[in-house]
């Protein structure tokens, strides 16, 4: 059978699935799926039968899971959805003195290795690392990291305190990583058991906790497919790039006009490339782009400016850290959904792109599927 | 020993979704009581409705028989056999 391109598309008002062929060149689109919802984060888990994993949350209702056939044509909510964590005493303090956010949803739904068919992670707000064993029916919390001994230091970001990236890693079923904002990133070699903070050389937001080794305000933290403990983030303060499985960071970002930004994406098979989409900072609590859009792919030359196709007069688009997302094509398809709800597709590694879809309510998250 | 009230509790569109219904034949005499009665039948309904603390959520609006009951009487508002109880959103501001 053919391979298709399928897009899950969380908004505000929703779930959309996005369907194209493989030359990814016109997109059909259904939904609003789970009318009512908000939708932080949703996914195809491609091992076996595809299948859609969602978070869904509502002013009034809170939070749940859902999972889903391919077509989005029938939901069924979680028996025992995550219960949440506490926000640690410091966190709880600094949410109410400076009118935070404290959502309380999943941020990210992740499936498990191969090896594990029925596994998939959630990630938390407020931060905690959920594992279910039936396919998002029931999750259960992974202690090691939800009580980890630096919890106590964990700050929340604006958004929350969020666990927004959760990363398996396909050489090996028991390494995992994790980013909470704004603790930093973590790795576990053992399953969830044990987790190290991997955080050494990434820049420490102001008043990070004294000698801790969490305290950054990491924005998404992303494996490289091309493996070998290959892995990118883009933080609040900088792009890096750690090739040992972020024991090293090192920073890559001289060249863009920002480095702050939400969105990332990794290339299929080219090691150097990552995608970035740099968001004029908070200098002015701007938060956007300054009047065109533009991609920056990463390789070992510096960064190439991509605005093919891309809005470039009176544009002040900002793309949240779930929107982005790459295919596993060659070429390699890049995906972005902004807040004022349109999907920006390329099928030619970033080198030209169009308008998958407009006027979507505001999209909070953007993952890629390929399915036969 | 008497049997509670039997109730019909109808679950706005949203949360019908959760437990693939939206009206359950539950039995309580109060409103949280008929709630709970819901509850044991699916488990998956109760954060939808109540805090962690177990009170009933802010936004969360009781309607029995189409009246609306006053946020501080609901919990223990009483209950008679062939009530319906309607979950609705509670909306303020404009």
């Amino acid at each position: 059978m053919a391979k298709r391109v399928i897009l899950s598309v969380g908004t505000k008002r929703g779930l959309f699935l996005l369907e194209s062929s493989r030359t990814r060149k016109s997109w059909k689109v259904s939904g609003p799926h789970l009318m009512g919802w908000s939708v932080p984060y949703a996914i195809m888990d491609t091992r076996s039968t595809p299948k859609l994993h969602v978070s869904a949350t509502h002013y009034s209702f809170g939070s749940t899971t859902y999972s889903a056939d391919i077509a989005g044509k029938k939901f069924t909510a979680a028996k025992q959805a995550p219960v949440y964590p506490q926000l640690n005493r410091k966190a709880a303090k600094f949410v109410k003195e400076w009118g935070l956010a404290d959502p309380k949803h999943v941020w990210v739904i992740t499936p498990g290795h191969a090896s594990q068919k029925k596994v998939l992670f959630a990630g938390t707000s407020p931060a905690g690392l959920f594992r279910s064993e039936d396919s998002g029916a029931t999750w259960e919390p992974v202690a090691g990291l939800n009580e980890h001994k630096t919890r106590k230091d964990w700050n929340p970001g604006a958004g929350g305190q969020a666990l927004h990236s959760l990363q398996v890693d396909p050489e090996d079923p028991n390494r995992m990583y994790v980013a909470i904002s704004a603790a930093g990133g973590f790795r576990t070699d053992d399953g969830g058991a044990k987790w190290k903070p991997i955080n050494d050389a990434v820049a420490e937001y102001v008043g990070a906790p004294k000698d801790s080794k969490v305290g950054s305000c990491v924005h998404k933290l992303l494996i490289h497919p091309a493996g070998s403990g290959l892995l990118y983030q883009q933080n609040h303060v900088g792009v890096y790039r750690s090739e040992d499985r972020g024991d090293t960071w090192h920073r890559i970002d001289g060249g863009l006009p920002y480095d702050f930004g939400f969105g990332l994406a990794v290339h299929s098979t080219d090691p150097s490339a990552c995608y970035v989409l740099p968001l004029r900072p908070e200098e002015y609590s701007f938060r956007a782009t300054s009047g065109s859009l533009a991609v920056y792919r990463s390789s070992s030359k510096g960064w190439k400016k991509l605005t093919r196709g891309l809005p470039q007069k009176n544009a002040y688009i900002s793309v949240l850290r779930q929107a982005m997302d790459a295919d596993r094509l060659s070429p390699c398809g890049i995906y972005f959904g902004t807040a004022s709800g349109s999907v920006f597709a390329s099928s030619d590694d970033g080198a030209t792109w169009q308008s998958a879809v407009d006027h979507l309510p505001p999209i909070y998250s953007v993952t890629a599927a390929v399915v036969e | 020993m008497t049997t509670a009230p039997s109730v019909t509790l109808v679950l706005p569109s949203v949360v019908a979704m959760v437990v693939d219904t939206k009206r359950i034949a539950t039995r309580g005499n109060t409103v949280v009581s008929a709630l709970r009665s819901a509850f044991e039948q699916y488990p998956q309904l109760e954060r939808h409705l109540m805090t962690e603390s177990g009170k009933i959520r802010p936004h969360v609006l009781c309607v029995v028989n189409g009246s609306v009951v006053p946020r501080e009487k609901a919990p223990d508002f009483r209950l008679e056999d062939g009530d319906e109880l309607l979950i609705h959103q509670a909306i303020s501001g404009g």
